[in-house]
């Protein structure tokens, strides 16, 4: 018998406190057609088109490898299957999808709030 | 994922998307521990019962025991996976989550409420509201946010900047009021949100509400680039911000209501909208600024309590509702004031009254406390007009409270005499460092003085009782704003 096991992550940031016994929010959203599209692009799926969705997942069509392959997106967490082999994970959660975001390169907070960033800004015809 | 920046996790998201005003440094970690619940029994509990079940597993006596402090957020995260929610001070996570789940619970944890689309027609899931969680471009619309890929997962393109205003990280100095200058019409420049070293307005609010200073328009530019390098393009976003209502009056936070074009097949963001007395057209796009054209007539409305004064159409000065209608009443009664001629021409008056000269060249006979009220209005014209004036976003603070303003991003809201001293203590910054640097570095204080910490990094040298009072004002800042 599986027993649960949890992790505690006190994180110190700066917050607002609120009330005493807030509401939890009630979940994620489901993921939609639109950004389903964006999803597997960033992953390296080309040619990719709907085929149908239900309220768990997201059918979908791409060029795999050069390949055409019908997929299987979870409604919510991503993860991305092949529809006739649900074993064959296409885009995992938790792991890179595809070629890593390049990260920017932080920007000093001053450098950001210099007043002549604002010069230019804002213009009233004449 | 979680504490160490330079991976490209989570910490390298809230550090990027603040602009560097959220700091993950210091975080703890507890754990694991054993749950005396079996999975099928824990996964039953409510909500609450799982948090509290597990912050006293946490807290039990025991070489592991995990003191949580007071005000800290928490994240639980559970194996196998049982559930996934936040709150305003904390999330619960499956272990397996993604960046993005996690920026999404805790953006919650850190009190941002979910993003909608102006769309009527759109219902994300069957716990959804209308138009809620359709804003891809923002986390709190999480999992139906737009994507970048990274060693932990997918993870949001970033926060719109409505949710930066609210949590303080956007620097007064880049944001604008529409209107506030007393103009109609104003072009803006717009620097990219996830670009900030970029020229250009961050955020610009549009407010067109006289009665509610808290509902107004934003319009913001988000490029290809960095987190937000998978969307679909570059695009300037128009969003309305307001609160939900109760009892007939706007109540609690401010939600952001990303404005698509509903004409159009994709529904894409709107580059044109004109309602409530609003016309926004964004003029051009490109990858490093954009430029919108703005109109309205917000300069020229009063503030809540006044309306023009109407002595002529074109008298647009703010006067109480009562004083408009004693000046329609005088303007009905003037000529059978007039005299019918007389030293001052045809215009002369009766007895007893004189001309208003609410403008120049009212001849209309009335009263003569009339005529000192017209002059008294016209002397308040300018305090009682324009309520563009008066727009101070979400971090507005209750009468009585003002900004600090330490540094360009401080919202800290304190009593005026803080801010003055804050001012001076600025003013005085460089005197109080110890001349070559010291024990702390460049930035070690003489003696006597200690760094003010009112924000992460501020090194500006005070005196104890100054740190004392900052640490004070941080702790009771949401106690000091005028809205949730």
């Amino acid at each position: 018998m599986a027993t649960a096991q949890i992790l505690l992550v006190i994180a110190v940031a700066a917050m607002q406190p609120g009330p005493a016994r807030p509401e939890p929010k009630p979940r994620i959203a489901r993921i939609s057609e639109e950004v389903a599209l964006q999803r597997l692009r960033v992953a390296g799926v080309t040619d990719v088109r709907i085929v149908r969705r239900d309220s768990a997942s997201v059918v979908l069509e791409g060029r795999v490898e050069g390949r055409r392959l019908l997929m299987r997106m979870d409604g919510t967490t991503g993860k991305v299957v092949s529809a006739n082999d649900p074993a064959r994970v296409i885009v995992p959660t938790g792991r890179p999808m595809g070629a890593t975001v390049v990260l920017p390169q932080p920007i000093e907070r001053d450098r950001i709030a210099d007043p002549v960033l604002m010069r230019e800004a804002t213009r009233s015809p004449r | 994922m979680l504490l160490t920046a330079g991976g490209g996790g989570l910490a390298d998201f809230w550090r990027d998307v603040s602009y560097g005003n959220f700091d993950n440094r210091g975080t703890r970690i507890g754990g694991w521990y054993r749950m005396p619940q079996t999975t099928a029994q824990y996964s039953a509990l409510g909500r609450w019962p799982k948090v509290d079940a597990c912050l006293a597993a946490a807290q039990a006596p025991g070489p592991d025991a995990l003191v949580v402090p007071s005000g800290a957020i928490r994240y639980v995260v559970t194996f196998p996976s049982v559930d996934m929610f936040g709150w305003a001070g904390g999330a619960f996570l499956p272990w397996d989550v993604d960046v993005g789940g996690i920026a999404h619970e805790g953006g919650h944890g850190i009190g941002l409420d979910h993003s909608f689309s102006n769309d009527p027609n759109y219902r994300n899931a069957d716990w959804a509201q209308i138009g809620e969680y359709d804003d891809p471009w923002d986390a709190m619309s999480w999992a139906n946010s737009f994507i970048a890929s990274t060693p932990f997962g997918a993870a949001p393109s970033g926060l719109v900047a409505h949710h930066l205003d609210r949590m303080g990280w956007l620097p007064r100095s880049r944001i604008r009021v529409h209107g506030s200058d007393g103009a109609a019409e104003t072009v803006y420049t717009l620097a990219p949100i996830n670009q900030p070293g970029l020229p250009g307005a961050l955020l610009v609010r549009i407010p067109y509400d006289p009665g509610d200073l808290f509902r107004y328009y934003t319009i913001e530019l988000r490029t290809r680039t960095g987190w937000s390098a998978g969307i679909p393009g570059d695009a300037v976003l128009i969003h309305e911000v307001k609160r939900g209502m109760e009892g007939g009056s706007p109540a609690g936070p401010q939600i952001v209501w990303l404005q698509r074009d509903l004409s159009r097949a994709d529904k894409a963001p709107t580059r044109e909208l004109n309602a409530n007395g609003v016309e926004i057209s964004v003029l051009s796009v490109s990858s490093t600024q954009a430029t919108v054209r703005v109109r309205s007539q917000i300069a020229q409305r009063c503030l809540q309590g006044f309306v023009w004064r109407e002595a002529r159409p074109e008298d647009h000065v703010c006067v109480t509702g009562a004083e408009r209608s004693d000046t329609r009443t005088e303007n009905q009664l003037g000529p059978s004031r007039r005299a019918g001629g007389g030293p001052f021409g045809p215009d002369t008056c009766l007895i007893g009254f004189v001309w208003r000269e609410a403008y120049p060249g009212d001849h209309v006979c009335v009263p003569l406390p009339s005529r000192t009220r017209a002059a008294q209005s016209n002397s308040a014209a300018a305090s009682r007009a324009n309520p563009a004036r008066m727009v101070f976003g979400p971090n507005t603070c209750r009468p009585g409270f003002v900004w600090r303003e330490a540094d360009d991003y401080d919202w800290i809201c304190v009593p005026p005499a803080t801010r003055t001293d804050t001012s001076n203590e600025n003013s005085l910054a460089a005197s109080r460092r110890q001349p070559g640097g010291g024990a702390f570095g460049p930035n070690t204080c003489r003696p006597g003085f200690v760094w003010r910490e009112a924000y992460p990094g501020d090194v500006v040298c005070v005196p104890g009782p100054s740190r004392t009072r900052a640490s004070a004002d941080n702790a009771t800042a949401s106690s000091r704003l005028a809205i949730d």
